[in-house]
């Protein structure tokens, strides 16, 4: 089930917001979780059972570490959970020779069990002794299956204390439907953009269709996992949760550094946390911050998939962003905004080749369509038809990721006088999304393959 | 004894050991893995070997490779979304055969599939009704056999050597 389904929009959403606000209190978390285990089962009924088994697993390893007084054996039981935790996601994850399918959600929760562990162990949160709490944290709906990567000293003592009412409920309920938009309407029109583009790109490609190809990849991917995001932290708001933001306007990012505090945020702030930290971080001298950007960067690469690819994209932006630290990062500081934003945004796009390419001959040969090495030409048949064909897309998806959109849409909301306005447009969002939904082929999200 | 020690007591159950209720379960996970590779052998077998054999049954003077534009032109799919596609279609347009082989990642992609083919089965159907109502049977006809992740469907007069190619390549 996606959040982008009629299914899950009619059916599942509003059952469970009903039971959720309709009966005591005191059931909500049960509520919350049973839904949970059931919108998970319905896309996994058979991975489900790896799930709760994770979860009872990290449970009792929480409930171990905090009652272990001697320091190196709490470390053992800490290296210990954490060894098994990976493992699990090692196994499904990069042992492909088994042939396993991999669990939707796995990275995202496993990620979720180990930020548990390791807050437990530094005594950053106490530990969780509500095994239903505990369950709940780990298999939430709205964060399970494609984050963001909720740390837990980040939600715990929400977990037992949360206020609802209707304000929150219905800041909520907009920032779905602006989630739900991003995603059915720009997502999906300019992925088929993009795959209509690069189709036959085995073939060849002109130079301008490739731009295009990887321009609507750009906007595709952005609006693909950040509507996601936004739905999963609306409908987070609508129960009483806070989670925090996971994109913030990325795009408009003046550096390869500043990009990356605005994209997928939870899941740089775990590695940052999690490992370059233990690592030592900047402590320890040049040579060796180098290497942990390194080992960080290329981790967070394989995070996202087990191809070689993935590893090169995540190195490339580690690559980048040490140039940035020690070579030309306060060169470019001192350049003019619209040049910092233009540096930034060609190594952002020409990095998403990397990405969405099975291999790195396929990237190398995408790359080279981009600057005429091995293409059909400057133009082809489709070039003018990928812009026309979905123009005001276009037009919509590269002004939402500014933040003048964003910045009109805050005041909008505050406006007193524009409330009727601004509702009726979220009603007719909601209309136009449903509409695209019923008419449009399968629309998985893009995020849902790590 | 201090009293750290003994809130540590009152909070675990007696009789109870956390180091034997993790190893239980880490025992547990091990076991749910070994089931799931044998189970799921056939699921998971590469498409690449399964599409070799079923292409080596088909005629390909009569059927042409249709591509990835063919799949989401016909059947309204995007055939990046899946773990292999193959698509054959008559080089005569006034023939209904056709052979898709897809591999679907989850239950909801097969159930797409099916929906696809299912509409595609009707869209023929009425095409030929009419002027060629043996084309038109050719395809009410076509069997959808679904193993595993795999999805064979099979409007065609040479069906029942493209089944057996595919049935072998599984190992049925």
């Amino acid at each position: 089930m996606v959040f982008s389904s009629i299914t899950f929009l009619f059916l599942f959403l509003p059952i469970v917001l009903m039971a959720y606000f309709f009966l005591p209190g005191r059931f909500r978390n049960f509520i919350l979780l049973i839904a949970s285990l059931f919108f998970y089962a319905w896309g996994e009924p058979v991975y489900i059972v790896l799930m709760v088994l994770s979860i009872a697993f990290n449970y009792i390893c929480g409930l171990e570490i905090n009652a272990q007084t001697d320091p190196k054996k709490k470390r053992i039981k800490l290296a210990i959970a954490v060894a098994a935790d990976l493992s699990v996601l090692v196994l499904f994850k990069y042992c492909t020779f088994l042939q396993l399918s991999l669990p939707i959600g796995i990275s995202f929760y496993t990620f979720q069990a180990i930020s548990y562990i390791v807050d437990v162990y530094r005594g950053k949160a106490p530990v969780q002794k509500n095994a239903l709490n505990f369950a709940l944290y780990i298999s939430m709906f709205p964060q399970l299956i494609a984050g963001p990567i909720v740390r837990y000293a980040d939600i715990n003592q929400q977990l037992d204390n949360r206020s609802i009412s209707s304000a929150e409920f219905g800041a909520g309920m907009r920032r779905f439907l602006l989630g739900l938009a991003k995603k059915v309407i720009l997502a999906n029109g300019l992925g088929a953009v993009f795959a209509s583009v690069t189709a036959d790109s085995a073939s060849g490609m002109a130079t301008a269709s490739a731009w295009i190809g990887l321009l609507a990849y750009t906007l595709q991917i952005y609006f693909d996992f950040s509507g996601y995001s936004d739905m999963a932290i609306g409908l987070g708001r609508m129960f009483g949760f806070h989670f925090n933001e996971n994109f913030r306007l990325p795009y408009t990012a003046e550096s390869i550094t500043d990009f990356w505090r605005k994209w997928h945020i939870s899941l740089g702030s775990w590695f940052r946390e999690y490992v370059y930290i233990p690592l030592g971080g900047n402590r320890n001298g040049a040579a060796r911050q180098i290497l942990n950007l390194l080992i960080v960067w290329c981790l967070t690469g394989i995070w996202h998939g087990a191809s070689s690819n993935f590893m090169f994209w995540g190195l490339y932006y580690g690559i980048l962003l040490i140039l940035e630290k020690f070579i030309w990062g306060k060169a470019v500081a001192k350049l003019p905004k619209i040049l910092r934003h233009v540096y930034a945004l060609f190594f952002i796009i020409l990095g998403w080749t990397l990405f969405f390419s099975s291999s790195l001959g396929e990237a190398v040969t995408y790359l080279g369509y981009l600057f005429g090495v091995g293409s059909t030409g400057l133009t082809d048949a489709g070039t003018a038809s990928a812009i026309m064909y979905q123009l005001p897309l276009w037009i919509i998806g590269i002004f939402a990721c500014t933040g003048t959109c964003k910045g009109l849409l805050d005041r909008a909301e505050q406006s007193k006088k524009a409330a009727m306005a601004v509702n009726a447009a979220y009603i007719a969002v909601f209309i136009i999304a449903i509409s695209c939904l019923i008419t449009d082929s399968y629309n998985p999200f893009l995020y849902f393959r790590f | 004894m201090s009293s750290e020690t003994i809130q540590q007591r009152k909070d675990t159950p007696p009789g109870f050991s956390y180091t034997i209720a993790k190893y239980m379960i880490l025992a547990a996970i091990a076991a749910f893995v070994i089931y799931l590779v044998l189970s799921q052998r056939q699921a998971n077998l590469p498409f690449s070997d399964v599409s070799a054999q079923v292409e080596q049954a088909i005629d390909q003077e009569l059927l042409r490779d249709a591509g990835t534009k063919g799949l989401s032109r016909y059947y309204g799919l995007n055939s990046s979304d899946y773990e292999g596609v193959l698509l054959y279609q008559s080089v005569s347009g006034m023939s209904a055969d056709e052979v898709l082989l897809i591999k679907v990642k989850n239950r909801e992609q097969m159930e797409r599939v099916t929906e696809a083919v299912e509409a595609r089965r009707e869209s023929r159907i009425n095409d030929f009704t009419g002027y060629a109502p043996e084309e038109a049977a050719v395809m009410e006809a076509g069997e959808l056999i679904i193993r595993g992740n795999f999805c064979l469907f099979l409007p065609c007069s040479e069906a029942a050597v493209i089944k057996e190619a595919f049935l072998q390549a599984l190992g049925d």
